[in-house]
């Protein structure tokens, strides 16, 4: 006897992309806005969704928080941003970057993309350091620029303005390409194209490296990560039949030092990896994936 | 931060979340989320 226990399910992965493809239609499920080119503005809009979704996409039934975000500091000369702030902690608290990479549509894209067949960059010092963007990203774009303009009363989404490729995919390639909207064609400018080439470069780059914007670009996956030691939800590392074989941070596609850090999106590959079911998909002690074997591996050795 | 620390530092956020999004309700917060989600964001699309 070895002393591995028997492997978790291999379904993880497909009950994952079923969330993620379910997520995003929840997201969009306004298929009306499609058809008329028109975006939805019912009250569902004062809801913000946990994953990056753009709220100027015709089929968005809720909020972009990152959207809200900025909104809420460029506003917070006249009113703090209290339920923007309360529902990103909430968000974070609850499921932390178990919405990266099990509820973003964004995620799901650019996971997509990555299955294009070719050249694949593979993680190491260079994309680990290149993790650390984001949280400039955040800092620069989504709290400072909105912040400074907030004291001239001239609100200033830059993250939105100058980088968002959701905004441009779904939002403006979503209205803009609609027979309905020549209007909206009419103000396109160097702006327009600054965005679009921003969202090519980037989903570009998507086929290369995996997840390419959600680990060197994407503010909201900073802000769920800065939150990730205290999320609820999320794949959880049992010390006790741990060996450190490594097998875990070798097979994760991001760039983990250790399961569930912060730069985990909690995909559950580790989880499959696992020879000795030390890791599990938990929501608190509720173990909800992954083995849930007898006994412990240094217990066996001891 | 084990164990206990983690779980009070939950606790204690869980608590200021669901403050902020109750005095955010108050004071208007939410209305101003849905202004801006129910119309068109120029920012988002690359208008200007």
């Amino acid at each position: 006897m070895n002393g591995r226990t028997k492997k978790p399910r291999p379904r993880l992965s497909l009950t994952r992309r079923m969330v993620q493809v379910y997520t995003a239609v929840l997201y969009n499920a306004h298929v009306r806005g499609w058809v008329m080119g028109r975006i939805y503005r019912g009250p569902l809009k004062t809801v913000c969704v946990p994953g990056l979704n753009c709220y100027s996409c015709p089929a968005a039934v809720g909020a972009c928080p990152l959207g809200a975000l900025q909104n809420a500091v460029a506003a917070s000369a006249s009113r703090p941003g209290f339920y923007v702030i309360g529902t990103l902690i909430l968000f974070g608290l609850l499921f932390g970057r178990v919405i990266c990479g099990w509820a973003c549509p964004m995620g799901l894209i650019q996971e997509l993309l990555y299955k294009i067949p070719g050249k694949k960059v593979k993680k190491g010092r260079v994309t680990r350091g290149l993790s650390w963007v984001k949280y400039a990203v955040l800092l620069i774009f989504v709290l400072l620029i909105p912040g400074y303009y907030a004291l001239r009363r001239v609100p200033l989404p830059a993250f939105c303005k100058y980088i968002c490729p959701a905004g441009t995919l779904e939002g403006a390639l979503g209205l803009m390409l609609h027979p309905n909207n020549g209007d909206l064609r009419a103000l396109a400018g160097g702006l327009t194209l600054w965005k679009l080439g921003v969202m090519i470069v980037i989903l570009a780059a998507c086929v290369f490296i995996f997840r390419a914007f959600c680990r060197f670009l994407c503010p909201l996956g900073a802000l769920y990560g800065l939150l990730a030691r205290l999320a609820l939800l999320g794949v959880k590392l049992d010390g006790d039949r741990c060996v450190d074989c490594g097998a875990c941070v070798r097979v994760c596609p991001m760039d983990v030092k250790a399961v569930g850090d912060r730069e985990c999106v909690h995909c559950g590959k580790c989880v499959e990896a696992c020879g000795y079911g030390a890791i599990s998909v938990r929501a608190g002690k509720i173990v909800l994936a992954g083995s849930a074997a007898k006994g412990t591996e240094k217990g066996r050795r001891a | 931060m084990k164990g206990r620390g983690i779980a009070a530092a939950r606790i204690c956020l869980l608590v200021l979340s669901l403050l902020l999004l109750v005095l955010g309700a108050l004071n208007g917060g939410a209305r101003d989320v849905f202004a801006k989600a129910a119309a068109v964001c120029s920012e988002c699309i690359g208008l200007g």
